[in-house]
């Protein structure tokens, strides 16, 4: 009886909005969960950021552990992009933190079916390499060394500053057709948690 | 958003035109991204988003629509259901067709994709790349003996001329590059083809153990993008000493431009192919989807349009179905909106025409209607003034209007008569009895004749509320289609009073005059006879001429005497009309009468607080005088009693005081009680027969009435006057009054005699 009184009140659009907006917003709920329930296959160790003339160095070495879907698609001709976020906050007492620098690096790995070797190509930088398996191109793919990712100008006076860093797979670069199986699929949503670490300054 | 903004935006055409156009060029931008196109790849996700949620957004509108609609046919709106078979009509009209389409583009779609894999492709391009792989293997295989061969060159020479000795070995061999260098990555010489290459390009480290580990050369064909395919070579330079560090040695051999095109066409060629089969599924199900898109989003619109169409379609087939209820209704005002030039606008256009002749004709009905109500408005107003009573009945005669002269003659109310029978009229006023019987003849023989005429006129005499009257009755049959009369008449009962009332005057007043000139002469002669022939006559003689001579004296005396009484009745003093209390008027005259002188009896029954009546007290006195006067004589032989009775009534709606004078004589004779008021109308041997008319005159000076009847012992007179409007305050005391004014005493010279 209420409803029926408030259907009256609102009309056909308010009845129509009640019913349809839950809906929708329940699928992508579930999707969006979906993608939440990244599996965490790529571990970020051995962080060490290093002050060199006024610019800081990363160092870090990531663990990939790629799923069978992505292998096999690799192993296809179909280039897998690897995204490195690393991001700068300060933090700040009461209020959330102010975020100062942020840059994404991205790696290219590829399989070239004719030398049958693995390239793996920095996109950032351009530089390719080539190996002749899949673990050493990992290997070096994992192996992130004195990478550039901060001017020390950016960070204004003391402070406790706090770098974040993650890895994962990049869906977003795949071809159009497999992009849209791979945002629902948890085969292709490879990444790594969020690694924190203090800054010191 | 409000709803109603919202419901306007749903009902435009151009809101979802615009949506349309944009959802259209989403799924075209769609569709160039699912062919791999790089530009539109990235933007994919949110293209079908948008596609999505313009669906979403013309589902609602749609849906809206169709709820509208709904309601519209339960509450039987009109032009509904028409609405409801024509969208139906067109849904289904498009369904068809596109549900065909979809059916077989689907088919296509998966035929056409599967077409594109066939395993003798697939097989020939695994042998391509093989054969490839293979060719190239070969090459790489002789490079390596060749760089093992420089190997061996390099290890005779010193370190001083390495460079140059590098130098001459890249020419001779047709490397692009080569590189001594340490097992830890230190480069100890190097030469290249290019010489900007300043960084050789060195092996990773894996690369560098495996060489240590197995001894062996290890050569692989890289294919890096810049330079293209080439091979490298990494063998061990033995150390001259095992004191110093292991050397290696790395050439790189560009592959010729011809293999090179060709292994990478082969490459590429697999590639794609190994994609395609990977992509196979998803690129379906991609073309299924935008198909999918495209279906839906044509039949959305398609649904739309039919709503859309379908409204626009039925509108000015509702407004004409509007129209003719608001006609059907009684509104003849209504105008419809023009929509088109079409059959349709034609149709609205005549009906517009109908409504507004129709409106005409209305018009003028209603104008004549209000014509001839101001005409009956007018007849009824000359009606309600005429001083003639007019009355119209119908042909069963029932009354069908009566004028206010009417209702005052006859004495009824025009409620209690219209719409009622003659009949049941005369049971409700009895009095009217006389005047029903005198009219209805006439209405027969009306009704018998031929219409327009056989006008009848008649005195009607019949006793009403105010005694006797006399009506002057005319009647005519009504014109028109249904048979009626009406009936004229004239209350005339004064006008023949006041006529007969005056002839008589005049009569009387002549008549003493005419009588009074030679009565003198005739006594005075009598006299003189007498007096000259009396004494000289022989006594017998003289006895004669005595009593003659009286006789003529006494009849003299007695005729001037009734001279004296025309007179009376001619004269007609200004009458002094106040209020005043009848009894006291009474108990003054019969005083008079109480000393027994004439042997009668008065016995009076006057009622107390008896109401105030108009009265001229000197007329009045004169009236009780020859009413109690004629009581007596009618008496004359017999038992002598006389009673008078006072008393106040009320009839319809009228007060009124009646005094009734009654005697034990023997009545008045039938014959004569119709005319007893008339002069020279009466019973008596004696009596100038002027007593009772200047009674009734006097009654009528005062309004009254006045009636004769026999009782069961003798006549009775009853006077009735209307009570004066006024208070006891205004009652003048008689004694006062009649101080200064003659006291009348008529007949006074025959009461003396009679005593």
């Amino acid at each position: 009886m209420y409803l029926s009184a408030k259907v009256n009140q609102h009309g056909v659009i308010g009845q129509l909005l009640r019913q349809v907006v839950p809906g929708i917003a329940a699928v992508l709920l579930s999707l969006f969960s979906n993608i939440a329930l990244a599996e965490v296959r790529f571990d970020i160790s051995e962080v060490k950021v290093n002050l060199v003339d006024k610019v800081y160095y990363l160092n870090a070495r990531v663990d990939y552990e790629l799923s069978d879907k992505v292998l096999e698609v690799m192993h296809r001709g179909v280039p897998i992009v690897v995204a490195l976020d690393i991001e700068f906050q300060r933090s700040r007492r009461f209020i959330w933190n102010d975020e100062i620098a942020q840059l994404v690096q991205r790696y290219q790995l590829e399989y070239h079916a004719l030398t049958q070797q693995y390239l793996v190509t920095n996109l950032n930088s351009g530089l390719q390499y080539s190996f002749p398996t899949l673990e050493v191109a990992l290997a070096l793919l994992g192996t992130v060394v004195d990478l550039p990712v901060l001017d020390e100008q950016l960070l204004e006076g003391k402070g406790r500053y706090i770098g974040f860093m993650r890895a994962s797979v990049d869906v977003g670069e795949l071809p159009t057709p497999l992009r849209l199986r791979a945002y629902f699929s948890a085969d292709w949503h490879l990444s790594s948690e969020w690694y924190s670490w203090t800054l010191a300054n | 958003m409000d709803i109603g903004k919202l419901k306007r935006l749903g009902s435009g055409a151009l809101p979802v035109a615009l949506l349309s156009i944009l959802l259209l060029s989403s799924l075209l931008l769609m569709s160039a991204a699912t062919q791999n196109s790089e530009q539109f790849g990235r933007l994919y996700m949110l293209l079908l988003l948008v596609n999505l949620l313009g669906l979403i957004a013309l589902l609602v509108l749609i849906f809206s629509n169709l709820l509208r609609l709904r309601r519209q046919y339960r509450n039987r709106a009109t032009g509904s259901r028409l609405t409801v078979r024509l969208m139906l009509m067109f849904v289904l009209l498009a369904l068809a067709p596109v549900s065909l389409v979809y059916y077989f583009s689907l088919g296509f779609i998966q035929r056409g994709i599967d077409s594109w894999f066939d395993v003798r492709v697939e097989r020939t391009l695994d042998d391509a790349l093989e054969l490839s792989r293979a060719s190239l293997e070969a090459r790489s295989r002789e490079l390596m003996k060749r760089t093992e061969q420089m190997n061996a060159k390099l290890q005779l020479s010193d370190d001083v001329g390495l460079p140059q000795v590098l130098d001459e070995l890249r020419v001779s061999d047709g490397a692009s590059e080569l590189t001594l260098f340490m097992g830890g990555g230190h480069v100890v010489a190097s030469s290249s083809i290019n010489p900007a290459d300043i960084v050789p390009d060195l092996p990773n480290e894996s690369v560098i153990r495996q060489v240590r580990q197995s001894g062996s050369a290890y050569v692989t064909l890289d294919p890096l993008s810049e330079r293209g395919l080439y091979v490298r070579v990494v063998t061990q330079v033995p150390a001259a000493t095992p004191l110093l560090e292991t050397r290696f040695l790395q050439a790189l051999y560009p592959i010729s431009d011809r293999v090179s095109v060709l292994a990478n066409s082969v490459e590429s060629a697999y590639t794609q192919y190994q994609q395609l089969l990977l992509l196979r599924g998803p690129l379906k199900n991609s073309f299924i989807l935008m198909l999918s898109l495209v279906l839906l989003l044509g039949v959305l619109m398609a649904v739309w349009l039919a709503f859309f169409s379908a409204r626009r379609l039925v509108t000015p087939i509702r407004v004409l179905a509007i129209g003719t209820r608001a006609v059907a209704a009684g509104d003849y005002t209504k105008r419809l909106p023009m929509h088109s030039g079409d059959e349709l606008g034609f149709l609205v256009e005549s009906f517009n025409d109908m409504t507004l002749k129709i409106a005409h004709a209305q018009e003028d009905v209603r104008n004549s209607q209000h014509q001839a109500e101001q005409e009956r408005a007018y007849l009824w107003a000359v009606l309600a003034r005429l001083s003639s009573g007019v009355l119209t009945l119908d042909v069963n005669r029932t009354v069908y209007t009566v004028n206010v002269a009417a209702e005052h003659i006859l004495g009824v109310e025009s409620k209690a008569c219209i719409g009622y029978e003659l009949d049941e009229i005369v049971e409700r006023y009895e009095y009217l009895k006389n005047f029903a019987n005198a009219i209805t003849p006439h209405l027969a023989e009306l009704s018998s004749e031929a219409k327009g005429k056989g006008d009848w006129r008649e005195e009607v005499i019949f006793y009403g509320a105010t005694g006797r009257q006399v009506l002057m009755c005319g009647g005519a049959s009504l014109p028109g289609d249904e048979d009626g009369y009406v009936i004229v008449f004239d209350d005339v009962t004064n006008l023949v009073q006041v006529q007969r009332d005056a002839a008589w005057g005049e009569m009387a007043r002549r008549l003493a005059h005419e009588i009074k000139n030679p009565l003198t002469p005739i006594q005075l002669s009598a006299e003189r006879l007498r007096h000259k022939y009396l004494k000289t006559m022989a006594p017998e003689d003289a006895v004669v001429l005595d009593k003659s001579t009286h006789t003529i004296v006494q009849q003299v005396e007695v005729m001037k005497e009734m001279v004296q009484a025309f007179s009376e009745y001619a004269r007609t003093p200004k009458l002094e009309l106040r209020p005043r209390a009848l009894n006291h008027l009474i108990d003054e005259v019969l005083d008079l009468y109480r000393n027994n002188r004439f042997g009668m009896t008065v016995v009076t029954d006057l009622q107390d607080d008896l109401p105030l009546v108009s009265l001229d007290s000197g007329r009045m006195r004169q009236l009780l005088h020859n009413l109690i006067k004629n009581a007596l004589e009618a008496m004359a032989d017999g038992e002598m009693k006389i009673e008078l009775t006072t008393r106040a009534f009320s009839e319809r709606g009228v007060s009124m005081v009646e005094l009734q004078v009654s005697d034990s004589g023997p009545g008045i004779p039938v014959t004569i009680l119709e005319n007893i008021f008339e002069p020279y109308v009466t019973a008596k041997p004696k009596g100038s027969g002027l007593g009772l008319a200047i009674v009734k005159k006097i009654v009528e000076e005062h309004s009254g009435v006045i009636w004769a009847e026999n009782s069961e012992h003798g006549a009775c007179m009853t006077i009735r006057f209307p009570v004066a409007q006024g208070s006891l305050d205004d009652v003048v005391p008689l004694a006062v009054e009649e101080a200064g004014q003659d006291k009348v005493t008529p007949f006074k010279q025959r009461d003396g005699e009679k005593a």
